[in-house]
């Protein structure tokens, strides 16, 4: 496009300034006739840039006000749909004339490094006072996200999801979030029963953040039992310990090649079908065969050294008893610990 | 038998240390060689009747049961040719029991300076396929046809079947509508008579080289939770951005239909991806859940461009320029990720050779697997590494979007590589991790519209920020000044820089 030399609007805009910013307006305000086609393109550009400069600088009212000059020109131009969209979203959080919104703009432009607890603790202590509306709602999602996730602080982050649900109007998918946020802060809180039962109630369809839950309440509960059934193998194998286990017979009979053929078949299989599906699953693969094929390896020896020394029968029991106890545990614990629960459990 | 239980629980604690605890995939970690065709020249694009009747379209079959049509849009100057689908043909006058267009969605299918292509869903029964165009509101509604001052344009329509056998068939329609001004916003529905669609208003884009200033938005990986997906595209276009990139995986399996028109009807509330999708043009990359699967290449009208072993009609590598930028998007989905990179990289090369940058001085690629990515879930592609870098060093590519890893990720700028690795070295930086003059391509991954999200992963030298988090990204471009800000959904900024060369 052949640029227009009518640039004072354009430069000026570059600038803060309110009184420049007016100077924009009133450029705008020539009437269409006196203009030529690209001056009407520069001069919408300009009335947009001036609308973005005061959003940046958390100013909605001076946003507003550049936004609807640019609408009411004309002709109508591709920034027309743009302003339109923006007094539309502004508008829709005037309440309490625009300073709860201006506050959450300042937070919201905060980087990484500039975002600190007591500014967070301070923006809490304003939100409580802002009036119902989609501002409050937003500051509340703001507030729970970044406790929970930025600081990862879950007891704050609770609390704030909590606030944040209770808002009126929420979207589904607000309400989702805001649910999700608090389900997975309790389970950070260790109370992933609580968690799932809160999210029954919500009756929200979500089947993979459903199974997730439950999955973490199995772990809740099944983990201890898990550990004190691998306790109990070691007890047990340690009080019927003897030297047998290291002699060469029950070493050779318990890695024998046919045994050995079995388990590296066990472990390779689904290692080769994860390089062939998704080579970045390989090494997840890996360690879940892994961790699976050293109790049982485990297990193979100390049987193997039992029928070595002649045990009892009565010991046998109760070894191949806690040993199939502690390989179930054990598996339970590298399936819960590589998220797969959560699979089986959709 | 003491040593047993010891090294039961040893291997067991091995085993957990050595894999690093549990942050695995199933957890939710919270916690043709030959050059493309040059596009038309924007000034070359002379005005023509749209209304004129087409060229009599060509038919070829292809394959038991399935055809594929092939046709010049009147004024347009380029050929579309659609998938091979169960029918295929120009849009004809019948209308069904409910003939109202639904999922009417926009994109640049040639030149965005002067067209625009529309595609639109509607029972299998209709066949009429048309769009009313002009920049009058309230004329465009108030027609049935083509007046003084509003143009007709015909389109072309076929139906496809899902991979699921319950999912009924599906018809889509597409026109594209050519021969328009620049920076215009147009006003357009499409239907036919008695079932036209609401009013839409889509505008063209700046003239190639102008440096008027213009914004887009980058998402990616919407898949699993439309929810997300209806209010990440809220933001967009609270943003008012003039189009949108995606960097791929829109859906879970992108042969199985229903999946997509839960994608196209997302909503949240009073957020509808509908809405924007309508007026806000979408320029998708491809990803390994979409598949190239015919929901994709039938329900996006994208640039056809055509290079050897190609698999997507044309669609699935291509460029356009809006105003002085070019952007590129690239395949890079395949069983066989060495000879895609190849061939794609053999296209890039000779598209990128054809940028004057002294007219587009901006260069944007999007693809799907992110070549540089920390996440703990797939991390960097090496392979694309190897084979692109040395592409976008040799022609300085400003910003690379991808997705695949459910993360926001940032890296420094890079440019070239160490001696003897596939490690980029990291080049001069400015205030916010930045390039200095244009010196170094930034690689952005935004994989965070809706699906399920991954661990962001730390310890790698070429990130500057990252962050498991969903999230977007608006770039606005004002003559040799970029600004790139990622949001987080809850509208806080997540990551900003300036750039300026
Ligand atoms: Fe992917």
């Amino acid at each position: 496009m052949a640029r227009s030399h009518n640039s004072s609007p354009t430069a000026s805009a570059k600038t803060s300034s309110p009184v420049i910013v007016a100077c924009v307006i009133a450029c705008a305000s020539v009437a269409p006739a006196q203009v030529r086609a690209d001056d009407v393109h520069e001069r919408a550009a300009a009335l947009d840039r001036a609308g973005s400069l005061a959003e940046r600088e958390a100013d909605p009212a001076r946003a507003l006000t550049s936004y609807r000059f640019l609408v009411a020109s004309t002709p109508r131009t591709r920034w027309h749909r743009r302003a339109e969209r923006r007094i539309a979203w502004l508008q829709a959080r005037s309440e309490g004339g625009f300073a709860p919104l201006a506050a959450l703009m300042e937070m919201q432009r905060l980087s990484r490094r500039e975002l600190t607890i007591a500014r967070l603790r301070g923006f809490e202590r304003k939100v409580r006072l802002f009036p119902e509306g989609i501002v409050r709602r937003e500051s509340r999602a703001l507030l729970a996200e970044a406790w929970l996730r930025r600081f990862g602080r879950a007891r704050e982050g609770l609390l704030a999801h909590e606030a944040w649900l209770i808002e009126p109007g929420l979207r589904p998918g607000e309400r989702h979030r805001a649910a999700w946020g608090a389900a997975q802060a309790r389970v950070a809180l260790g109370d992933a029963r609580t968690a799932l039962a809160r999210w029954n109630e919500m009756g929200i369809d979500a089947p993979v953040e459903r199974a997730w839950l439950r999955a973490a309440a199995v772990a809740q509960t099944g983990r201890p039992i898990a550990w004190a059934v691998i306790v109990l193998f070691v007890v047990v194998s340690l009080g019927l310990g003897r030297r047998e286990l290291l002699g060469r017979s029950a070493l050779r009979r318990a890695f024998s090649a046919p045994r050995l053929g079995a388990a590296s078949w066990a472990g390779v299989v689904p290692v080769l079908i994860a390089w062939q599906y998704d080579s970045s699953l390989l090494g997840r693969f890996a360690c879940t065969a892994a961790a699976a094929m050293a109790p049982v390896a485990t297990c193979s020896w100390v049987a193997a050294a039992q029928s070595e020394r002649g045990a009892g029968r009565g010991e046998r029991w109760a070894l191949a008893v806690v040993t199939v106890l502690a390989v179930l545990g054990a598996g339970f614990l590298v399936t819960e610990r590589f998220g797969a629960l959560s699979w089986w459990l959709q | 038998m003491r040593s047993c239980a010891w090294v039961f629980v040893a291997a067991l604690a091995l085993a957990f240390a050595a894999c690093g605890g549990g942050s695995g995939g199933g957890d939710r970690p919270d916690a043709g060689t030959a050059p493309p065709p040059p596009p038309p020249d924007d000034d070359a694009s002379a005005p023509e009747d749209a209304a004129t009747p087409p060229p009599p379209p060509t038919r070829r079959d292809a394959g038991p049961g399935l055809v594929s049509h092939e046709y010049t849009p009147a004024g347009c100057g380029y050929t579309v040719r659609t998938p091979m689908v169960q029918e295929a043909s120009m849009g004809g006058d019948a209308t069904g029991e409910s003939p109202t267009p639904d999922h009417v969605h926009v994109s640049y299918a040639s030149t965005p300076s002067s067209s625009f292509a529309v595609n639109w869903r509607t029972e299998v029964a209709t066949t009429v396929t048309r769009v009313l165009y002009g920049t009058t509101r309230a004329e465009v509604e108030s027609a049935e046809g083509a007046t003084a001052t509003v143009r007709e344009q015909l389109g072309h329509t076929l139906v496809f079947d899902s991979l699921l056998d319950t999912a009924p068939p599906t018809r889509i329609h597409e026109a594209h509508v050519c021969g328009l001004e620049a920076q215009t916003p147009y006003f357009y529905k499409v239907g036919g008579p008695g079932a036209w669609s609401a009013v839409h208003e889509v505008a063209t884009a700046p003239v190639r080289g102008a440096t008027v200033p213009f914004r887009f938005a980058v998402t990616g990986d919407s898949r699993d939770e439309m929810h997300v997906w209806a209010e990440v595209q809220a933001a967009v276009a609270s943003h008012g951005v003039d189009f949108q990139l995606f960097t791929g995986d829109a859906v879970v399996v992108g042969a199985v239909q229903p999946q997509w028109d839960a994608w196209f009807e997302a909503t949240s509330g009073e957020a509808r991806a509908a809405d924007v999708l309508a007026e806000i043009p979408f320029m998708p990359a491809n990803g390994n859940h979409d598949s190239l699967a015919v929901g994709f290449l039938a329900q996006f009208a994208l640039p056809q461009h055509e290079y050897e072993g190609e698999r997507g009609d044309g669609e699935e590598s291509y460029s356009f320029d809006y105003g002085n930028a070019h952007v590129v998007v690239l395949n890079d989905f395949s069983s066989d990720m060495a000879r895609t990179a190849m061939e794609a990289g053999a296209w890039l090369r000779e598209d990128l050779r054809a940028v004057d940058r002294a007219v587009t001085p901006w260069v944007f690629v999007v693809h799907h697997h992110a070549t540089y990515s920390c996440s703990t879930v797939h991390g960097s592609n090496f392979e694309l590494r190897e084979a692109w870098q040395p592409i976008f060093d040799e022609h300085g590519v400003d910003v690379v979007f991808a997705g695949h890893d459910h993360t926001y990720e940032r890296s420094l700028p890079i440019r070239g590589f160490r001696p003897g690795t596939r490690e980029g070295v990291i080049v001069e930086r400015g205030a916010d991790g930045a390039p200095v003059a244009g010196n170094g391509t930034v690689y952005v991954v935004s994989g965070g519209a809706g699906a399920e999200l991954y661990g962001a992963g730390d310890g790698c030298d070429h990130t500057y920020v990252t962050e498991s988090v969903r999230n977007y990204v608006i770039v606005e471009v004002e003559g040799r000044t970029l600004r790139h800000t990622a949001y987080r959904l809850d509208g806080s900024v997540l990551d900003r820089f300036e750039h300026t060369k």
